[in-house]
């Protein structure tokens, strides 16, 4: 793009001037107040529109500038820009670029130069700026550093989400509460209204009951009383004190069993309690029960006493004793028996062993009779009759058939033979099981021969042992016949033991006397002493005297019995003698008073019977007396409260009041049955529900506050994701972005840097991710190129800024320069010019300067396609 | 005969926002209503259904209807299944004047409006789905029979004998040949579109209905209804794309992501754009 020419029609203190610019170089020159700036104000205003509003026109009011652009496209665009109503394009669009970015990427001026040669980081961050937002605005990296999520802003949302909920839970539950307690105290309501018509219809009902009454009664008496029962009443506690008199007496009670005179008879036959004992003393038993054991033990001793007498000396009779054997003749018998069975058993056991072993010689012999079979002459028969078998068949298919029969024939003899040769194997198979089978037997019955040979020795010795016992036995008879004493073993013996028993019986006399003498003290001492009676009649004449004592003292044990049934038995005569005295009076007072009331009768029932019948009629009379009496009580209380009228009136107000009692509870027809001991509690549940109604919270209230905390959140959330999300881009923007930008510059610096340096400098390099520039001296040393020397830095910068102004615009884009060589020492101004006439060559280039060098350095290098105007100072 | 119809009146729900003030508005809306009808010289008000909402209604919201229904026009009401009938509801809890009648069965009860005019009416009688009360009814009345409850829409309401149905429950408009939804005459959510509001019905003597709609919404007379501005607006994203520098890159990728959605894609981009911005 270039600018063919700029009028500023009304322009700050420009008016309908013109500004032709080159295609090249053109330097605007000028002193102080000769409008340079308002030029280059002008020059933006006309390409973007929307001037500042100090570059308002210093006289009249328009305000307006007009250009000519000429486009790479060959298209010319006229700009005529009325400020006040500006309805032309931004011309810096055509080439990529707004108002805004355009004015940061084409207008250099002092300003920027100087922070960019100031700053250690200046070019660093003006080229990030260049690269994020065209210079307009900040860095990626301020970028993400203001991107910092919400947190404590998303904390105190979600805090206030959380209270909005539970402010929510609770009108909720205090909703139900109020809504609950609203019914409940309706019903209430509607409980005691019911309860209030009951209740007054009650009181209605008796205060009509009680009207009724009222009438009723004075319709009956008027004003006089009932009259009484005077002259019945005396009658009547004649009767009745009759009838308490009958009721109060006792009826005489019939006594049975003996009289009292009995009873004194008895008492005087009773005998007196005897002296003595009346049971056999303990002691006395005692001493009466050791003599008479003493005295049986004796008497059973002498009766074992041994008999007969004999001169016999002990041992003698000892030996006879145990010789003497009166078994040993049963046990010969028995022995002779076995003896005789054992030879019998042993016979037959013989008898079979002989047997057994003929058989089983007999057996043996037959399996030597049957002759051994012989396979050899078997097989060679069988295989000589297939051989001529195969050979009578041969001759027989050659036509042979005499030969072939003989031949065939002999085959079958041979066959025969061979077959027959096996014939007498199972028979001598079963001889020789026969024979072992007998050879078995035979052994047996020789084992039981043995055996009954053993049994037949025992027996015979058992005989000749029991043969000797039989002979000492009677030896032994014999011995007891001589001593004249019997053949008893037992009898032997005592008789050799008598000097022990004479020696014990002794002994035992003794006991009998001590126990005889003990006894005699006892009975001494209870009186019995009699040495002509023997022990045992002492003792049962003693128990005979204690028998009698005993029933002497059972039968005297009675008086004091027979004495209290006497003492009662007069007692209850005397009461019964009482009991008819009053019966007898109480029945005179009931006769008067059946006669008094007009009756009849002389025994008690029939007498009662007539007072009953008089009673009933008499109640009946009672009872009309008392409920006249009690009537007349009655209307009196009813009119001690008022009169018939006033009751009527007050009837007629509790009717009126009792329909608006109806009324009011029709109110509450909608609701159910209730308790009726809800109406108590309806005062207190209706104060509760209006409490409740006054501090209730709102639902909607509550539900609209956690609606809006939740879009908070939700507002807050989506930040947070919003913020994530656009440094994520951001990040990967800036990666691409100078990932293409860093080496657009690398070019340029690298094509332009040798000649703008002299060859001091030969090489560049820009850092694609901090986009830090760095140059190549001739000696292949790599600088930082902020730390340039200022010269350098400048044709540096100025260098990126073309390079800048060539990456973003979309066709090339002129460059506004405003004083940036004002600081600049006339080496570094020269030198910054020569840079722009070189760069002007490919593209326009509009210099504004103050320096008379820049003048004549203009003057002395401009060429065809470069231009000097040289302002004046405008009027004021 | 003329009845003035309204349903759905939903007075002390809750709103995204300005709650207090459209709660308001909703009584508001009922005042108008009252007042329409005693204009019109009705011969009763009919209201079909979610008078109120039960879960919400306020302490005062009792007392309120009591004395707006307090009028010289017989109005009829039948509980929906926002305000279901029951011992809590201020159908209740209410001493209403003579001229209120609530409908307080589930199934259809009849009130003679006129001579030959009877009105069937049914109530929720508790919480849940509405339900169709004209299903498996019949009418066994003669002359003109009409039906007043909260509803869903009837399969055919001619095959029940009755000539015309009042419903409530269905919020947007619906004038049919049998049965008119009147819709809820204050909007109560964003975007609801149709002719509401107060509808005048008159029946005439063989049972057909005309219908004349009047616009009663307090919320709408009083600018409550305006349509809140989005959140970001629309920027010219397009130029910015267009730069070949690290923000037009960021802006180019955020667009070309299909990932993002609509608004997502907008925030990403005002927050990458304002970061950038040096302020």
């Amino acid at each position: 793009m270039k600018i063919e020419w700029v009028t500023a029609y009304a322009f700050g203190p420009l008016h309908d001037r013109t500004l032709p610019l080159a295609p090249g170089l053109t330097v605007v020159s000028g002193v102080n107040e000769s409008a340079k700036s308002s030029w280059h104000a002008a020059i933006r205003a006309a390409l973007c529109g929307e001037p500042s509003s100090r570059h308002r026109p210093w006289h009249g009011d328009s305000w307006r500038v007009a250009a000519t652009v000429s486009l790479e496209s060959g298209e010319v665009v006229y700009l005529d820009r009325d400020f006040h109503d500006d309805g032309c394009q931004d011309v810096a669009r055509r080439i990529g670029l707004d108002r805004t970015s355009f004015t940061a990427t084409a207008c250099v001026d002092q300003a920027q130069l100087l922070s960019v040669l100031d700053a250690a980081d200046g070019l660093q961050d003006h080229l990030r700026r260049a690269a994020a937002t065209a210079g307009t605005d900040g860095t990626v990296e301020q970028a993400l550093e203001r991107l910092h999520a919400p947190v404590d802003a998303l904390r105190d949302a979600r805090n206030r989400l959380r209270e909005a909920e539970t402010d929510l839970t609770v009108a909720r539950r205090e909703h139900a509460r109020y809504l609950d307690l609203s019914a409940r105290a309706r019903s209430a309501a509607a409980a005691r209204a019911r309860l209030a018509v009951q209740s007054h219809a009650a009181s209605l009902e008796a205060l009509t009951a009680r009207a009724s009454r009222l009438a009723e009664l004075q319709e009956r008496f008027g004003d006089a009383p009932p009259s009484g029962l005077a002259a019945q009443e005396e009658l009547a506690r004649v009767v009745n004190r009759a009838l308490a008199a009958w009721r109060a007496a006792p009826t005489p009670r019939v006594l049975t069993g003996p009289t009292a005179a009995t009873l004194e008879g008895e008492l005087e036959s009773l005998p007196e309690f005897p002296v003595g004992e009346t049971a056999l003393d303990d002691e006395l038993r005692i001493v009466a029960g050791a003599y008479e054991t003493a005295a049986a033990v004796a008497a059973a001793h002498h009766e074992r006493r041994p008999t007969p007498a004999t001169t016999a000396e002990p041992p003698v009779l000892r030996g006879l004793a145990t010789r003497l054997d009166p078994t040993s003749g049963s046990r010969l018998t028995t022995a002779s028996i076995d003896v005789d069975n054992a030879r019998q058993f042993q016979d037959e056991a013989a008898t079979n062993a002989a047997r057994a072993q003929v058989e089983a010689d007999v057996a043996a012999a037959r399996v030597h009779e049957i002759a051994m079979p012989n396979p050899f002459l078997r097989n060679a028969l069988l295989a000589l009759s297939g051989l001529t078998g195969v050979v009578g068949v041969l001759l027989f298919l050659v036509d042979q058939q005499m030969a072939a029969i003989g031949v065939l024939v002999a085959a079958l003899i041979a066959g025969l033979g061979g077959a027959l040769a096996r014939g007498n194997a199972p028979q001598r198979e079963a001889a020789i099981a026969f024979a072992a089978e007998r050879a078995s037997a035979a052994h047996q019955a020789r084992g039981l021969l043995f055996v009954a040979d053993r049994k037949l020795a025992e027996a015979e010795g058992q005989r000749a042992v029991a043969l000797e016992a039989v002979r000492v036995h009677e030896e032994a008879v014999s011995g007891c016949a001589a001593l004249g004493v019997p053949a008893d073993r037992e009898t032997l013996w005592r008789l050799a033991n008598r000097p022990a028993w004479e020696a014990e019986h002794r002994d035992l006399l003794c006991e009998v006397a001590r126990t005889e003498k003990a006894v005699r003290v006892e009975l001494a001492a209870r009186g019995k002493i009699d040495p002509n009676m023997s022990v045992p009649d002492l003792l049962i004449d003693y128990e005979t005297d204690c028998k009698v004592r005993a029933r002497q003292a059972l039968m005297a044990a009675q008086r004091p019995l027979l004495a209290q049934a006497l003492s009662d038995r007069r007692q209850a005569e005397a009461a019964v003698a009482e009991a008819t005295v009053a019966h007898n009076r109480a029945l005179t007072l009931l006769r008067e008073a059946v006669t008094a009331i007009g009756g009849t009768g002389e025994r008690p029932e029939d007498l009662l019977r007539a007072i009953a019948e008089w009673q009933r009629g008499w109640d009946r009379l009672l009872r009309e007396a008392e409920e006249e009496r009690n009537a007349w009580a009655e209307l009196q209380s009813l009119l001690a409260d008022g009169t018939l009228d006033d009751l009527e009136a007050t009837l007629s107000a509790a009717q009126t009041h009792h329909a608006a009692l109806v009324e009011d509870a029709l109110r509450y027809a909608a609701c159910a049955p209730v308790d009726p001991s809800l109406a108590a509690a309806c005062d207190s549940l209706a104060a509760t529900v209006a409490e409740l109604a006054r501090v209730l919270p709102s639902v909607p209230d509550a539900e609209e506050a956690v609606q809006e905390a939740a879009a908070e959140v939700a507002e807050l959330m989506a930040e947070v994701e919003a913020i994530s999300l656009a440094s994520r881009y951001l990040t990967a923007a800036r990666e691409k972005v100078h990932s293409t930008i860093a080496p657009a510059l690398e070019e340029t610096l690298r094509s332009w840097l040798p000649l703008v340096t002299g060859g001091r400098y030969v090489d560049a390099a820009v850092d694609p991710v901090s986009l830090t520039v760095r140059v190549c001296s001739a000696s292949e040393v790599w600088h930082q190129a902020s730390r340039l020397s200022l010269g350098t830095a400048e044709q540096v910068y100025l260098l990126l800024r073309v390079a800048l102004a060539q990456h973003l615009a979309t066709e090339t884009c002129p460059l506004l320069l405003d004083d940036v060589t004002v600081q600049a020492d006339d080496a570094r101004t020269r030198a910054v010019l020569d840079l722009l006439l070189r760069l002007s060559e490919d593209r326009q280039i509009v210099l504004f300067a103050q320096e008379s060098s820049v003048v004549e350095w203009a003057r002395e290098r401009l060429g065809s396609r470069d231009v000097l105007h040289q302002l004046t100072p405008v009027a004021a | 005969m003329k009845l003035l119809l309204f349903a759905d009146l939903h007075l002390d729900t809750r709103f995204p926002s300005a709650g207090p003030a459209r709660r308001q508005a909703l009584r508001d809306t009922l005042g108008r209503i009252v007042e329409l009808a005693q204009e019109s010289n009705v011969d009763a008000v009919l209201c079909a259904g979610d008078l109120y909402e039960h879960d919400r209604r306020s302490p005062s919201t009792a007392s309120f209807l009591r004395s707006s229904f307090d009028c010289p026009v017989p109005v009829f009401l039948a509980p929906g299944n926002d305000d279901w009938y029951g011992p809590q509801s201020v159908y209740q809890q209410v001493d209403w004047t003579p001229n209120v009648h609530v409908f307080s069965s589930e199934n259809l009860t009849p009130v003679e409006l006129a001579d030959g005019v009877t009105l069937w009416g049914a109530a929720h009688v508790g919480p849940g789905p509405a339900r169709d009360f004209l299903d498996g009814f019949a009418v066994n009345r003669s002359g003109v029979n009409l039906a007043l409850c909260h509803g869903s829409t009837p399969d055919d309401v001619a095959v029940t004998g009755l000539d015309h149905a009042f419903l409530g429950h269905v919020h947007t408009p619906e004038h049919a040949v049998h049965y008119t939804f009147p819709g809820n005459p204050d909007p109560l959510t964003a975007g609801e579109t149709g002719e509401r509001g107060a509808v005048l019905c008159t029946v005439h003597d063989d049972g057909t209905v005309t219908r004349e709609v009047f616009d009663v919404s307090a919320s709408r007379s009083l600018g409550l209804l305006a349509e809140s501005a989005d959140d970001f607006p629309s920027l010219d994203f397009d130029s910015v794309a267009t730069e070949r520098t690290v923000r037009g890159q960021f802006v180019r990728d955020v667009l070309a992501d299909p990932s993002l959605d609509t608004a997502l894609r907008g925030r990403v981009l005002a927050t990458g754009l304002r970061a950038l911005e040096e302020r």
